[in-house]
């Protein structure tokens, strides 16, 4: 692989754990314009662990996995009687106050010489531990891929267990969850936690291969983007918000052809898209299909 | 103390702006149901083809202003049949993320057209400034907010006054009831759009003719603004779109002026979570509509 | 005996409106009584407020000697209570055999949304398909709702209801919109199937289910109590017969 795939496939990767984020919570019944609030968490968290404490890249990710699933619940333990519109505005708040928040924290510690750490809307750069470790692109992406695989796997234990059929169910029909014993305001902070933590399990991952971030790349752009991708490419499964990334980054961004024209021709792509299938691509019904083919 | 009513003075004029916007949002919730993400950007639309009539033809304010309504109603009606009328009527999360895309179409469109960062639009020049003791008021603020009193005052009429806006209140109050009693939704349902990308439009022309510069950031600004301040009005409510309008446009000049840009962002949604959790229901309060009851529901 | 279910003065109201006023009303262990009235008398305000859909105004609800007014719905069905509702509750987007196991997750562990392990889930998928398999239901097992008739969707609310194994059943017009040979079906699946061992309350405006199901027979009206007893004396009421059930179902 060339340095450009490799880093096209990376950026995949990485958008995918936000947009499987947001999707989580779509299942779950609630729309979230502010799920990069969580990557931010996670990429600063993970950033300041690993170049600031100069702890080891494993326990950042940890800690920013840690801390994304902590404040997810703690943000949704007020919000999720908010339903709807509110709530969805709720989250937009919750991360733009987080972006804003960003944009005056400085904590700064002498690194061998260097004032390392993030300084406010100058943002936070020298997350190296990557390229000090040595780490090659290749394998930082196949680094992505594993943690990619075991969110999905988390994902199908769940539709394994009861995880996602609470998730569905508390989503499609809260009143009548509650009759048959589901507490929904408990399976909808379980879901935001969830949600929390692969996002910042994506934002920790993102901060040490940039090795430079700032307030402004979590924009509520950033997070409309990762919604919609659930939706285009389909709410039947966890791999229809990365089919949603793949369309967007994968197909457009490598046929250079579109240069210029990608969003124009990408919306154009999603509105006969959500013509056809209000659902997305990998919709409920399109799953069932597929689960009946698998079972002959 | 006068930089606070100073500051509450200009709040309340760009204040009517975000009102208008809101006002806007809630038309549109109201009679779809559905939430427009694309409503700022097609007001973004407007005011580029009135710039690019200022900055080609010398255009004077009149002809621009007419250019941004136009460009704004007819951005909105390429919204309206791709995201919602050709969107079956149970599926609103897919009008949501498909007038989204439109949104990044529209931006990146106009982003095509005009590649510069900001672009001049026509001020309202030869004003003077009003001077109330010692409180000043920009003139173009003046206009602002009287513009937006009139536009209220007429939207008022239109809705109480003739079929299309009983109809509207109808379709707004209960979705059923309207059907029953032969009520042409569809056909509705796009003339609002249609008002409320006017309004939208008149909103995006004040707004640029104060600040005389124009970027495509103004898109997803008009978007988020409306939202904002129609969710903390108080949804479904007209009445709550403005108030929600003012207050968001005070609570910003004032956090601007004593706790400089990054407090105001700080202020302004720190205020807007909690506002969300305390009182979900709005700073309007008041009845119970069936928009409302719906905007409570998913979406 | 201990009453299974005991209601005494409850009340509810919207705004000014009186959906139940003072209501009283037990239920010994096992027995099934009918509930008749007409449209708006609030019966199914009795089952939102038994279901703990809404608190009550005022009055208490004696669930086997627990007081569950005012208890939020998770809890109440915790404790035994089951219902079916008259325009039909399904999860349209999950197939029929997850619309059934929807009763099952709450008394599972939590672990279990994680992790459920093989064995657990086959136990579980056998017991899920033998109930379908008793409602006719066990080819459908992988379908949407949407591809059921009425009579099937019926049945599995009621097979949702038996795989919540509940002590008090209630169920919201059971053969609402069925023909005569359909009733006489969803008559024989709650009888076999559901009454034994229960409690239960059945709202129905046919005379051929409510006579069928239930020894006793209460009237609502206007959100009062206004007869209660064997379902041959209150039927026999020839008042009652003509205002609740029209010359058309007799």
């Amino acid at each position: 692989m060339d340095g450009y795939t490799i880093s096209v496939l990376s950026n995949i990767g990485l958008f995918a754990f936000l947009a499987i984020s947001a999707w989580i919570l779509l299942i779950a019944g609630e729309i979230s314009f502010g799920q990069q609030a969580y990557f931010a968490i996670g990429a600063y968290s993970g950033g300041i662990a690993t170049a600031v404490w100069q702890w080891p890249f494993a326990a950042g990710v940890v800690i920013a996995v840690a801390l994304g699933a902590a404040v997810g619940a703690l943000v949704a333990w007020p919000t999720m009687r908010l339903s709807g519109l509110h709530y969805a505005i709720a989250t937009l708040a919750f991360a733009e106050l987080t972006r804003a928040s960003l944009n005056v924290f400085t904590y700064r510690r002498d690194i061998e010489g260097f004032a390392t750490g993030p300084d406010g809307a100058n943002g936070f750069g020298d997350i190296r531990w990557v390229y000090e470790a040595g780490i090659e692109p290749g394998a930082y992406l196949a680094i992505i891929a594993g943690c990619l695989g075991a969110v999905i796997g988390l994902v199908a234990l769940m539709s394994y267990g009861r995880g996602m059929a609470r998730l569905r169910i508390v989503g499609e029909d809260p009143i009548l969850a509650a009759m048959q014993g589901l507490s929904v305001t408990r399976t909808k902070i379980a879901a935001a936690s969830l949600a929390g933590g692969i996002a910042a399990l994506g934002g920790a991952l993102y901060a040490h291969l940039a090795t430079y971030i700032e307030p402004a790349q979590f924009s509520v752009m950033t997070g409309v983007h990762a919604l919609a991708y659930g939706l285009i490419g389909g709410l039947g499964t966890v791999l229809g918000p990365i089919l949603g990334v793949l369309i967007d980054i994968g197909l457009l961004e490598s046929l250079r052809v579109f240069a210029g024209y990608r969003m124009i021709v990408f919306g154009g792509l999603v509105v006969l898209v959500l013509i056809v299938r209000p659902r997305g691509l990998l919709d409920e019904p399109t799953m069932r299909r597929v689960q009946a083919w698998l079972r002959r | 103390m006068i930089d606070f009513v100073q500051n509450t003075l200009d709040g309340l004029a760009i204040g009517s702006a975000y009102g208008l916007l809101a006002l806007g949002f809630t038309l549109i919730f109201g009679v779809m149901r559905r939430l427009n993400m694309a409503f700022g950007p097609s007001i973004l639309v407007g005011i580029f083809a009135g710039a690019w009539l200022h900055s080609h033809w010398s255009a004077g304010m009149i002809p621009v202003f007419l250019a941004t309504l136009a460009g704004a109603v007819i951005a909105s009606a390429y919204v309206e049949r791709l995201s919602f009328a050709a969107i079956r009527g149970d599926a609103a999360l897919a009008s949501m993320a498909s007038s989204f895309a439109l949104w990044m179409q529209l931006e990146e469109a106009v982003a095509r057209v005009f590649p510069q960062r900001t672009y001049a639009f026509p001020t309202f020049e030869g004003l003077p400034m009003l001077e109330l003791g010692p409180l000043f008021l920009r003139p173009e603020y003046l206009v602002m907010f009287l513009t937006a009193a009139a536009l209220v005052a007429g939207l008022q009429v239109i809705l109480t006054r003739t079929l299309f806006g009983l109809h509207l209140r109808t379709l707004s109050d209960n979705r059923e009831a309207a059907r029953v009693s032969g009520v042409n939704v569809a056909q509705v349902a796009l003339l609002t759009f249609l008002l409320a990308a006017a309004i939208g439009g008149v909103a995006g022309f004040l707004i640029a003719a104060t600040d005389g510069q124009i970027s495509t950031k103004l898109g997803m600004w008009a978007t988020m603004k409306g939202l904002i301040a129609m969710v903390i009005g108080g949804l479904g409510s007209m009445r709550g779109a403005l108030i929600g309008g003012l207050a968001l446009g005070v609570v910003e000049a004032q956090a601007q002026w004593y706790l400089g840009a990054s407090g105001r962002e700080i202020t302004t949604f720190a205020l807007l979570f909690v506002a969300l959790i305390l009182l979900p229901v709005g700073l309007a309060g008041g009845a119970e509509t069936g928009a409302r009851a719906e905007a409570g529901r998913r979406l | 005996m201990a009453a299974a279910l005991e209601i005494a003065g409850l009340s509810l109201r919207f705004g000014g409106l009186t959906a139940l006023n003072a209501l009283d009303l037990a239920l010994k262990p096992g027995e099934a009584i009918g509930l008749i009235g007409p449209n708006g008398s609030g019966k199914t305000s009795l089952f939102n407020v038994l279901t703990g859909h809404h608190a009550p105004d005022a009055g208490s609800v004696r669930l086997d000697g627990n007081e569950t007014a005012g208890l939020p719905p998770p809890r109440i069905a915790a404790l035994g209570v089951a219902r079916t509702f008259q325009n039909l509750r399904l999860l349209r987007r999950l197939s029929v055999y997850e619309n059934l196991r929807a009763a099952r997750h709450a008394r599972a562990p939590w672990r279990e949304a994680l992790w459920q392990t093989p064995a657990a889930r086959r136990r579980e998928q056998d017991a899920m398909i033998s109930l379908l398999a008793l409602f006719g239901l066990a080819s459908k097992t992988h379908e949407m709702p949407e591809a059921l008739t009425l009579v099937e969707m019926r049945q599995l609310e009621i097979a949702r209801v038996l795989a919540a194994a509940p002590k008090l059943v209630l169920l919201d017009e059971p053969a609402a919109g069925m023909t005569p040979a359909e009733t006489d079906r969803i008559i024989r699946a709650i009888a076999e199937h559901l009454l034994p061992g229960r409690s239960a309350i059945v709202i129905e405006h046919k005379v051929q289910l409510v006579t069928a199901l239930c020894p006793r027979i209460a009237v609502l009206d206007a959100g009062r109590k206004i007869a209660d007893g064997p379902a041959a004396a209150v039927l026999g009421q020839g008042e009652v017969r003509r205002s609740y059930f029209g010359a058309a179902s007799c």
